[in-house]
């Protein structure tokens, strides 16, 4: 069975085809925010590598989010487009999941953390054990980075932070919690072997839905209802 | 801080021509001032400044129009933003990453959220129906080209 995952849901796209949970083509940009660009000449380059075309792919995964609004609704449109034609199933994958995959080969908590700005992050945490398996903890959230304390301090094992956040959680944390790390960079960010290879376990699991119920995940903070309106400002200007 | 009478549209895209050519890239253009104080007119003198052929018309449905562009031009319109849900929604903080101009009407909306170093630009009415008060406020570098 041959998956073609895509992750774009942040600074970075990348595009993958898996066949029988192994990864044949990995391809990747970190060129700046263009994934609207870049995204299917990367889909038709993983198609011309691996010699396939798209009546060979037999299922497609992506990251639904949380992420970069833009970027998750371009994975998502770019997978409806390409399964619909001949309705193939489709896997959503948390991104948080696909940046903590990673990590499963250790020994860990592996906390997801993505920075959603105004000192929140996306987060996930999972259980990693006997050298490869990702158990989910906690669901996908949007929370206060200060949140996060209460919920590690009582956590034995080692934590490892890991995902476009890490750095702001963990200086936000060390001092306080002795058993957190960051992930190494190289290792740290989503990519579509991830998204593919988990794809493949959920496909197994029957988790596949169709294209046109393959959905989005924007996660809402407790701020996402907030004004930007500067109050008890006069507006000076008369308008209409 | 630098105020300039515009006396018309014709002006008023004139002087956003002048900052338009001023522009390196990685700017936010914030645009305060009501319905029909020419914010639209603005942004088509900006987009010619910029050596931009691009059709010019305000985004109020789709939310941000791209003109394309050696740099590109992001035009934004927040009348109907309210949250800051919806700000991210419009997908406006992966625009800021890039190195494009982005120049936003109805700022009022989404205030808080400005970055600190954008190039506000407020219209209020002049004497007569068709004259503009325009006051920039921004580094001395963009108000120096309306010198």
């Amino acid at each position: 069975m041959k998956i073609l995952g895509i992750d774009s849901s942040a600074k970075t796209a990348s595009v993958s085809i898996l066949e029988d949970g192994k990864v044949l083509t990995l391809q990747y940009s970190n060129t700046g925010f263009t994934h609207s660009v870049t995204l299917m000449p990367m889909v038709a380059g993983a198609l011309e590598i691996t010699g396939l075309s798209a009546d060979d792919i037999d299922a497609y995964a992506v990251s639904v989010g949380p992420g970069s609004f833009t970027g998750v609704r371009i994975g998502v449109a770019a997978v409806k487009g390409m399964a619909q034609p001949k309705n193939k199933p489709c896997i959503a994958v948390s991104t948080l999941e696909a940046i903590a995959y990673p990590l499963s080969a250790f020994d860990c908590v592996a906390v997801s953390v993505m920075d959603a700005r105004r000192e929140q992050v996306y987060e996930a945490r999972f259980q990693c054990t006997n050298g490869g398996n990702l158990i989910r903890i906690t669901n996908d959230e949007a929370l206060p980075i200060e949140s996060l304390y209460d919920s590690l301090k009582d956590i034995k094992d080692q934590i490892y932070f890991i995902g476009d956040g890490q750095e702001l959680v963990y200086n936000a944390l060390k001092d306080r919690l002795k058993n957190v790390r960051t992930a190494p960079e190289q290792i740290s960010y989503q990519k579509a072997d991830s998204v593919a290879l988990l794809a493949f376990e959920k496909f197994k699991r029957g988790e596949a839905v169709t294209p046109f119920d393959l959905n989005p995940v924007y996660l809402r903070d407790s701020q996402a209802e907030q004004s930007l309106k500067i109050k008890n400002k006069n507006n000076k200007s008369n308008g209409g | 801080m630098k105020t300039v009478l515009s006396a018309s549209p014709e002006e008023t895209a004139k002087l956003a021509c002048l900052l338009g050519k001023s522009l390196k890239g990685k700017e936010v253009i914030a645009l305060f001032g009501g319905l029909g104080m020419g914010k639209t007119t603005f942004v088509k003198g900006l987009a010619g400044g910029m050596e931009l052929n691009a059709e010019v018309s305000s985004p109020t449905f789709a939310l941000v129009h791209e003109y394309k562009g050696k740099i590109p031009l992001y035009h934004f319109d927040m009348y109907r933003v309210q949250t800051y849900y919806d700000l991210c929604s419009t997908g406006f903080f992966d625009f800021l990453e890039t190195n494009g101009v982005i120049c936003i009407e109805w700022s009022e909306n989404i205030e808080e959220e400005l970055p600190k170093n954008s190039i506000r630009i407020l219209f209020e009415h002049g004497k007569v129906d068709t004259e503009r008060i325009i006051t920039l406020t921004g580094d001395e570098y963009y108000e120096n080209s309306w010198d």
